[in-house]
């Protein structure tokens, strides 16, 4: 992975398209375990950012109710 | 020229006084204008009256005129306190007087009694020209349309540095129980008697040029005599102060009746503590203006604040939901996915369990191909093997057949006795296994009855 930070819709796109390539059988078996453990890998990732996200806009909400 | 018709001057003069003492045997009452007074220490009173051309300002009649001390004393507070002004040049006066005549000091009045009402009257007619000069002149309310700065900071007092009520002013500025620190500038003048008019009017031209560094201008007097205030009914004095370029404020101090100049200045007021008291509360007032803009300030702001406010939670609270859809749509997504990539991986292996499997079968396939083959091949080998020996036998059985032709006759049934068995195929000895085909019937004939088999 490159030193720049993942964005979800990056993410996204990378499960998008591994998926549609074991769809389409492209990659060979020996790949394949290697590939669902890299969507996996991405889909806690989004998960965790939507969680994070969702949690850091009910925070700045709560915060200016206190206000 | 004879001795007797001479006489000495004394003579003559008594002569004259006798004369004269007798044509006047009484006092009159004269009109008259001062033109100078003078007490000395004795209390008597030294005046030159005068009467002036009423065209031409130029003496028609001229005498000296004494109020002795005794009679100054009853008259001199009299006069002052009924015209509030003293028997001062310029004035003018109704007297009783009675004609003297002294052999040394010659012809003069001696003044008796004196009428103030007359000084009242002639004071107001002047009074009257004046303030109708100046409003004819359009000048009379020229100070009072001018603007008062609030606060009036920046004072220019015009006062006599010894008069008691310039000591007041000051006081009461500076002691005033709001913290206000207030300056002054002092321009000096003599604040009565006959310079005080040029006098006041110098220390006014002095202000004027530079009116820019004041606020307002102040024209105080106080303590001292109530009379001599002549000058401030004049009309140059009254014509500076309606025309000048500062509000000007007047603490004359007196109680009688106002000055013209009190007429026409901006603000009047009687004492000079009363001024100081006005421009204090002009101080307040400034306060209070203050204090209301930052009310209205504070309360337009806080307004605008609150309206902001609510536009804003207004926007808020139709963004957020927008915001909670599109956490939740991501959320379903993220499920979608998973779904999804669960799914095609698992189909994915099932598809190779499949081909697998496809593979499994046809290798299974061929491999029972090739054992059927083999079997059939082993088969073969035991028919032949079976044929050949048999053919061996027939061959030995001929050569036997022979012996036995030869020797005995032989009977087949003899060979069949011993263990042998011929293979029928249609009722005909089968000597070849290429004829019979698989699943062909043969007949096997052995020694006790018949065998039939079908061939694998």
């Amino acid at each position: 992975m490159s030193k720049k930070q993942l964005t979800y819709s990056e993410a996204i796109a990378e499960i998008e398209l591994i998926i549609n390539k074991i769809e389409n059988q492209e990659l060979d078996i020996d790949e394949l375990s290697a590939n669902v453990k890299r969507v996996a890998e991405l889909l806690n990732f989004c998960k965790l950012k939507l969680k994070n996200t969702e949690e850091e806009v009910q925070k700045v909400l709560r915060e200016f109710d206190d206000k | 020229m004879l001795s007797s018709d001479k006489i000495t001057l004394f003579e003559l003069n008594q002569k004259v006084k006798e004369t004269l003492s007798q044509s006047f045997r009484t006092s009159y009452w004269i009109v008259a204008e001062v033109s100078e007074a003078k007490e000395n220490s004795s209390g008597h009173c030294y005046l030159e009256l005068i009467q002036k051309d009423e065209l031409q300002d130029y003496p028609k009649a001229k005498a000296r005129a004494t109020i002795w001390a005794y009679t100054y004393r009853m008259l001199k507070p009299y006069f002052e306190t009924t015209t509030g002004r003293s028997i001062s040049s310029g004035i003018k006066i109704l007297v009783l007087a009675e004609v003297v005549f002294h052999e040394v000091f010659g012809y003069s009045l001696n003044i008796t009694d004196i009428e103030p009402n007359y000084t009242i009257g002639d004071i107001e007619q002047k009074r009257r020209e004046t303030i109708e000069k100046l409003v004819a002149e359009g000048v009379f309310d020229m100070n009072k349309g001018l603007e008062l700065p609030i606060p009036p900071k920046r004072i220019a007092v015009i006062s006599s540095p010894s008069a008691a009520g310039l000591q007041d002013f000051i006081n009461q500025l500076h002691t005033n129980n709001y913290g206000y620190i207030i300056e002054h500038t002092l321009f000096t003048a003599v604040m009565q008697g006959n310079s005080a008019e040029d006098s006041i009017i110098n220390a006014l031209n002095q202000i004027n040029e530079k009116y820019y560094n004041f606020d307002v201008v102040v024209i105080i007097r106080g303590g001292g005599s109530q009379a001599d205030l002549a000058c401030f009914d004049s009309y140059w004095l009254a014509s500076h102060v309606a025309q000048f370029p500062l509000p000007i404020i007047t603490g004359i101090g007196h109680e009688k009746d106002i000055s013209v100049v009190d007429l026409v200045a901006h603000t009047k007021l009687k004492t000079p503590t009363a001024v100081a008291e006005f421009i204090l509360s002009k101080f307040i007032e400034a306060e209070s203006i203050l204090h209301d803009l930052k009310d209205k300030l504070e309360f337009i702001i806080n307004e605008n604040i609150t309206t902001e406010r609510l536009q804003f939670e207004k926007r808020l609270s139709s963004i957020t939901p927008r915001i909670f859809q599109e956490i939740s749509k991501g959320k379903i997504n993220i499920e979608r996915l998973y779904q999804k990539s669960s799914y095609s991986s698992s189909q994915f292996i099932l598809n190779e369990h499949s081909k697998i499997a496809k593979t499994a079968r046809s290798f299974e396939l061929l491999s029972l191909m090739k054992i059927t083959k083999s079997h059939n091949n082993i088969n073969q080998y035991k028919n032949s093997l079976a044929n050949y020996s048999l053919q061996y036998l027939v061959n030995q059985n001929n050569s036997i057949e022979i012996i036995h032709k030869i020797n005995t006759s032989s009977n087949p049934l003899n060979i069949l006795k011993r263990g042998y068995s011929i293979t029928l195929y249609n009722g005909k000895i089968l000597k070849d296994p290429k004829q019979v085909k698989k699943g062909e019937t043969i007949t096997s004939k052995l020694n006790e009855g018949e065998l039939n088999s079908t061939v694998f």
